[in-house]
């Protein structure tokens, strides 16, 4: 067992670890974040996205042990009290969303693109969320939602 | 279940792997290691986390060569070297790798030491000329990567061994070029069913192709072909077709051992004529 | 029709801001503190073996079990239309990864080490791994007509087996199943559906132009992001309460009652928000695996979360099919006969599948007019994974040798292949290939659509370079609701005080919009505003009976019993309002949760003042306001089981068309699916945004299993159950998409004219990708997927013929 302190959507947290677990578990079983999804447990789905320090990463292959003093955001830790994130509205406004199984992990993607590429092409927004897989709704108003975002609202769909 | 560590130096790396043998393991990115624990088919008792040692998520330039530390990320050093074109051919091959996600965890030392016979950084760094750097109780070594990788999933490393940069050779002014082709089932993210890398400076030019044998394959002949006759539309097809001859492809579930023939001389001709545009432009 | 305030309006999904905060749990979401437990299952390794012996001894000492089961704990047969399977297996296994074991513990890693410790004797059984053996080795045959009597399809040894070992089901004639399945005993053939429309012979005899190729089609999975999960908790005083990723909360409460002689109000299900369905979660797939645990362990609530690979191998997949097609034209164009063999590969139980086999068969001539028909559809028990529904119920299976006959016989025929279609198209009236008459059959409507919206006839614009070609295919489709004739819906609308509504339904939402779709439906009509009406997620012990989310039928059938409920609601408030307002109900209307006559709008009351009754000086009236609705469909009846006809086998049926626009890279063997424009007639659209989401999704799905899908299996073990090596579109694969949704023909008996959408829409897309590859490059590929390595090497056996 080990234990580490991180901050997680802003606040501190102090966990005592088995060092098999992965920060998908700990979010999901111990701090009852279940934003972020199971979906394949080997990386290739993008249903467990959060971004770490600054950097989206597949949740499911990253030890929780290692994390220490590291700073995590999950899909809980967008929007406040004074409503949603922008682009949490624009998933909303352009029906971006069927189940909703890949929904945070893909905002989380977008959030992370427009963080370091505020005006992506509409195949950068494609090419940066290939690692998402969603079944449902055939990504167009995935990317929609997207650039709607990227063009600060001078596009709409 | 295994036992995690967080060693301080290399020192502590090598005497930690050669107390354990066959029973530690180490955990750089850990993108495809924690797959592989969770699917069973590896069940390491010590895990040791190299990104603990301070300096090897670093790049570093010296005079004649770039050391990429064996903590650095397919994204950091993608970043890094993405201002030097001769190195583009790498790059490129970084980019191919997985998902953005992946990237971000993922090393490029990792993609080398998984030797996987699809890894697409390795064709890139054989044409390239890179050496994997090895730290051991008996102080450090450098293999070329093609002869590090001796198999699918086997490589040079010994007990208590431990990769610790991949190094590049410093191009300097060398004006060489690369340019790093796949194909996979899939146009997004999918595990190469082929792929190829061509680099040219000055006269000579090498070839290396991925996923079409046990490990990469370098394309002597044809390289010879080139370096004697110069690259044209002709030499490039009688390159593709002896690049053909030099694979050693299996049927798997991502491609027949004959398609991946084809893909063989279709991306070596086509990698060839984009690289005579390249060093023309 | 008077103008909707709510219907056909885009407005935003209900459970949106649910989905986008995380606020929306899904199964393995749910917290249930230290109560829980996790299962493993213990799966085959053998495709069909008799079990021997099961040893569970030494798994039960592993600190932290608490529970262990095995098939002898539950030998009840269960199936949704063929009762031939149980929850674990009892004497057999019939297929790689069929539950064998169930340990309970109290950590995944302690239920792990047990599993890894049960020990099983089996017995090897010859496996049957092709529902047409007689096909294996004649791949050659494929591409041409075979001569007369090489009739190799009828080679059926797998079917009517000499070896005993590879009969799946010694006890098939014992099985219980609907009236409408009709097993062969003593043969792997579950299903025989029969059809035969005119005269065949005279039929084929009329024809000037006879094509006939056998289509194929590997298995393919449905892939919904959420693994399946399942928690069961049974309390001391036996009440099962069953939390499940499910689209048919109704039917897994029935089939576990069956399986475990429970009383249905003994059984509780609860549905939360599933993450994706496709028909991979109807019926019952893995929740009844947990109960047996549980009830061993009141107290407990003992979960099972399906890792990817368990998703592959142990839930349903798309059956294979072998379809040999015998198609006749006369010169005119007119399609006179067909004659089709469809060999589904159901796999080791095909208690849903069978049904299939009945759709694919009823349906076969596709949606054209043919009037002579001989049809002989075959469920054929494999040692293959499990067949059963997945988006189009054998729809996509039998339009993808449809069309490309259609393209086939076109061609040879000169005519251009749209207005081939466009003649041979059911219309009103037309027989269907089961006999009677077609209502609403709109398919060229949307052939004209589509021509009009791509430029079909244009010429096509050049490649993008030297070494790749364009090319540009169409297909055509139709699709019924696949359902027994009675599939009922039930819906319960009450208010609450503010006036604010909820609509109880167990529709399941699996994405598809219906909480959304259901609340438009009961806001129309009730005259409150959308954003007042909440509909609940199923709760069995609380939300009225849905038979299934299934079939593209919940608009229509739930939304026929939510506008029932909002109906009688909103007589019941009328009445009320009458009294208080002393005007005729007749002459009262509600709009924006407002009663008032239209004559004087001033004399008014709010809903929220009647919803809960009305106190008058003499006393009070009404009461709190709930609404009822039921539905079952009218007038569905059988078929003749010698003959497959009869008059109206199912409620509706949706038409469409697709066109794609490809390129093929001819080195590489590539396909690049560059734009689908696609024309769909759907009655009456409820939401425009969420009803083209599902065809942007349907296509993008369709062109997954065109391009890619194909789980790969080798003597019945599946060796590609991982994202890794089954590929599934992702955002850089997709096309352009042109959608066009018409309202040609409302559905009679649907609500507000409404018809299903969200399964015809992958249908037609890979037999339209196929066609443009053929259009582009010659070659015509007629086993899926067309994976860029099948296009290559028919691209060089092409150009080896040629030179």
């Amino acid at each position: 067992m080990k234990t580490i302190t991180l901050t997680v959507n802003g606040r501190p947290e102090k966990l005592t670890l088995s060092p098999h677990r992965t920060l998908l578990d700990v979010l999901r079983e111990d701090l009852g974040l279940t934003g972020a999804k199971r979906g394949c447990e080997a990386g290739e789905c993008g249903a467990c996205t959060v971004i770490l320090n600054g950097r989206p990463v597949n949740s499911c292959l990253v030890l929780a042990v290692e994390l220490d003093g590291a700073d995590v955001l999950t899909v809980e830790g967008l929007g406040g009290p004074e409503g949603l994130d922008p682009l949490q509205q624009s998933f909303v406004d352009n029906f971006a969303l069927q189940c909703g199984y890949c929904t945070p992990g893909m905002i989380l993607m977008g959030k992370a693109l427009l963080a370091k590429n505020p005006r992506p092409s509409e195949d950068e927004v494609k090419e940066f969320i290939s690692g998402n897989l969603c079944r449902c709704t055939g990504y167009e108003n995935i990317v929609k939602a997207i650039m709607a975002v990227a063009a600060g609202g001078e596009r709409h769909g | 279940m295994f036992e995690y560590h967080e060693p301080r130096s290399l020192a502590e790396v090598t005497s930690l792997l050669a107390a354990h043998g066959e029973a530690a393991k180490v955990l750089a990115g850990g993108t495809d290691l924690l797959v592989q624990i969770r699917k069973g088919r590896h069940q390491p008792r010590h895990l040791l986390n190299i990104k603990t040692v301070p300096g090897l998520d670093q790049v570093n330039f010296a005079e004649d060569c770039v050391e990429i530390g064996a903590a650095v990320t397919l994204h950091d050093g993608e970043k890094f070297l993405s201002a030097y074109p001769e190195y583009a051919v790498l790059c490129r091959a970084m980019h191919s790798v997985a998902s953005c996600q992946i990237r971000n965890r993922a090393t490029l030392a990792g993609n080398v030491c998984n030797a996987s016979p699809a890894a697409d950084t390795v064709p890139a760094l054989v044409v390239l000329g890179a050496n994997v750097k090895i730290h051991g109780t008996h102080g450090d070594r450098l293999v070329p990567v093609d002869r590090f990788l001796t198999g699918p999933g086997r490589t040079v490393l010994l007990t208590g061994e431990v990769v610790s940069a991949i190094v590049l050779p410093r191009m300097n002014g060398g004006g060489g070029r690369g340019v790093f082709l796949r194909k996979a089932r899939r146009p997004s993210l999918d595990l190469a069913t082929a792929n190829v890398a061509v680099y040219a400076a000055g006269e000579s030019c090498r070839i290396a192709l991925g996923a079409v044998g046990p490990t990469v394959i370098r394309v002597r002949e044809a390289e010879r072909l080139l370096a004697r006759q110069g690259l044209t539309a002709a030499t490039a097809a009688e390159a593709a077709r002896l690049a053909r001859s030099a694979a050693k492809p299996i049927t798997d579930v991502r491609g027949s051992d004959e398609y991946r023939l084809d893909l063989v001389s279709a991306l070596t001709e086509q990698a060839l004529l984009t690289l005579a545009m390249e060093v023309r432009a | 029709m008077a103008e909707h305030r709510v219907l056909g309006k885009s407005v935003l999904r209900q459970d949106a801001v649910d989905k986008v905060t995380g606020a929306a749990l899904f199964v393995d979401d749910i917290q249930f503190g230290p109560t829980l437990l996790h299962a493993k299952i213990l799966r085959s390794p053998h495709p069909h073996a008799r079990i021997i012996s099961i040893d569970t001894a030494e798994a039960a000492k592993v600190p932290g079990v608490k529970a262990i089961v095995t098939g002898r704990d539950c030998r009840h047969y269960i199936g949704l239309y063929l009762a031939d399977r149980t929850v674990y297996a009892s004497d057999k296994v019939r297929f790689v990864g069929e539950p064998v074991a169930g340990v309970a513990a109290d950590s995944i890693e302690a239920a792990n080490a047990a599993v890894k410790l049960i020990k099983v004797a089996y017995e090897p059984l010859p496996g049957v791994f092709d529902p047409v053996s007689g096909a294996r080795g004649r791949e050659g045959l494929v591409h041409e007509t075979p001569a007369a009597g090489d009739l190799w399809w009828q080679g059926l040894s797998c079917i009517k087996t000499k070896s005993p070992g590879a009969l799946l089901h010694e006890n098939l004639g014992e099985y219980q199943c609907a009236p409408f399945i009709h097993p062969v005993p003593g043969t792997n053939i579950s299903n025989h559906f029969k059809l035969r429309k005119g005269d065949i012979d005279r039929g084929f005899a009329a024809a000037d132009v006879i094509v006939e190729n056998v289509y194929t089609l590997p298995h393919i999975q449905h892939s919904q992001i959420e693994p399946h999960s399942a928690v069961a908790h049974v309390d001391r005083a036996g009440k099962v309460t069953l939390w499940a990723s499910s689209q048919s909360p109704n039917a897994v409460r029935k089939l576990i009652a069956t399986a475990f002689e429970l009383p249905m109000n003994k059984i509780r299900v609860i549905t939360p928000y599933v993450g994706g369905g496709f028909g991979g979660k109807a019926g019952v797939t893995c929740e009844a695996l947990v109960v047996p645990l549980a009830m061993r362990l009141p107290g407990y609530h003992v979960k099972l979360t399906l890792t990817r690979e368990e998703v592959f191998q142990a839930t349903f997949v798309r059956q294979g099919l072998v379809a040999r097609l015998k198609t006749g034209a006369d010169k005119t164009g007119r399609l006179v006969a067909m004659e089709a063999e469809l060999f589904w590969d159901g796999g080791a139980y095909t208690e849903y599948g069978v049904n299939i086999t009945r759709s694919g068969g009823y349906c076969s001539s596709g949606p054209y007019e043919i009037p002579n028909i001989k049809t002989d559809s075959y469920c054929v028990y494999t040692n293959h994974p499990v067949g059963g529904p997945m988006r189009g119920f054998g729809m996509p299976e039998i339009h993808w040798g449809i069309e490309q006959q259609m393209d086939i016989i076109a061609e040879k025929l000169g005519l251009d292949p749209l207005a081939f279609r466009r003649m041979n198209a059911l219309r009103e009236g037309s027989l269907g290939a089961f006999g009677g008459p077609m209502e609403g059959a709109t398919l060229a409507d949307t052939i004209d659509a589509v021509a009009a919206k791509c430029g079909w006839g244009a010429p096509v614009p050049p490649a993008s370079a030297p070494h790749k070609v364009r090319g540009r295919g169409m297909a055509c489709m139709y699709k019924a609701p696949s359902m027994p004739p009675n599939a009922q819906s039930s819906a319960i609308l009450k208010l609450n005080e503010d006036g604010t509504v909820h609509v109880l339904t167990t529709a399941m939402e699996i994405g598809q919009g219906s909480l959304t779709a259901l609340a438009q439906i009961a806001a129309e009509e009730l005259g409150v505003a959308v954003d007042k009406v909440v509909v609940t997620l199923p709760d069995t012990d609380y939300t009225p009976y849905e038979w299934q989310t299934v079939a593209s039928r919940i608009s229509y059938s739930a939304g026929n019993a939510v506008l029932a409920a909002a109906r009688d609601a909103k007589a019941q408030l009328l009445a009320v309002a009458a009294q208080v307002l002393a005007i005729p109900a007749a002459e009262l209307v509600i709009e924006d949760g407002q009663v008032f006559p239209p004559a004087n709008p001033a004399r008014r009351l709010a809903v929220s003042d009647i919803a809960m009754g009305y106190l008058l000086p003499e006393g009070a009236i009404g009461g709190p306001v709930i609404g009822r609705g039921s539905f079952i469909p009218a007038g569905i009846t059988g078929l003749d089981k010698d003959t497959g006809q009869g008059d109206k086998p199912a409620a509706f049926w949706t038409y469409g068309t697709q066109v794609a626009d490809i390129e093929v890279d001819t080195r590489t063997g590539e396909i690049t699916v560059l734009k689908v424009t696609a024309a769909y007639e759907v009655g009456k659209v409820i939401n425009p945004a969420m009803c083209k989401g599902q065809v942007q999704g349907g296509i993008v799905q369709g062109l997954g299993s065109a391009l890619y899908e194909h789980l790969v299996l080798a003597e019945g073990k599946p060796l590609n159950s991982d994202f890794v090596d089954y590929k599934i579109p992702a955002a850089t694969d997709t096309p352009e998409m042109d959608i066009i949704l018409l309202e040609t023909s409302p559905q009679a008996d649907g609500p507000f004219g409404v018809k299903g959408i969200a399964e015809p829409t992958m249908v037609p897309t890979a037999p339209a990708i196929a066609n443009a590859v053929y259009n582009a490059v010659g070659v015509r590929i007629t086993d899926l997927p067309l994976s860029a390595e099948k296009v290559l090497a028919a691209l060089k056996k092409k150009q080896a013929r040629e030179s």
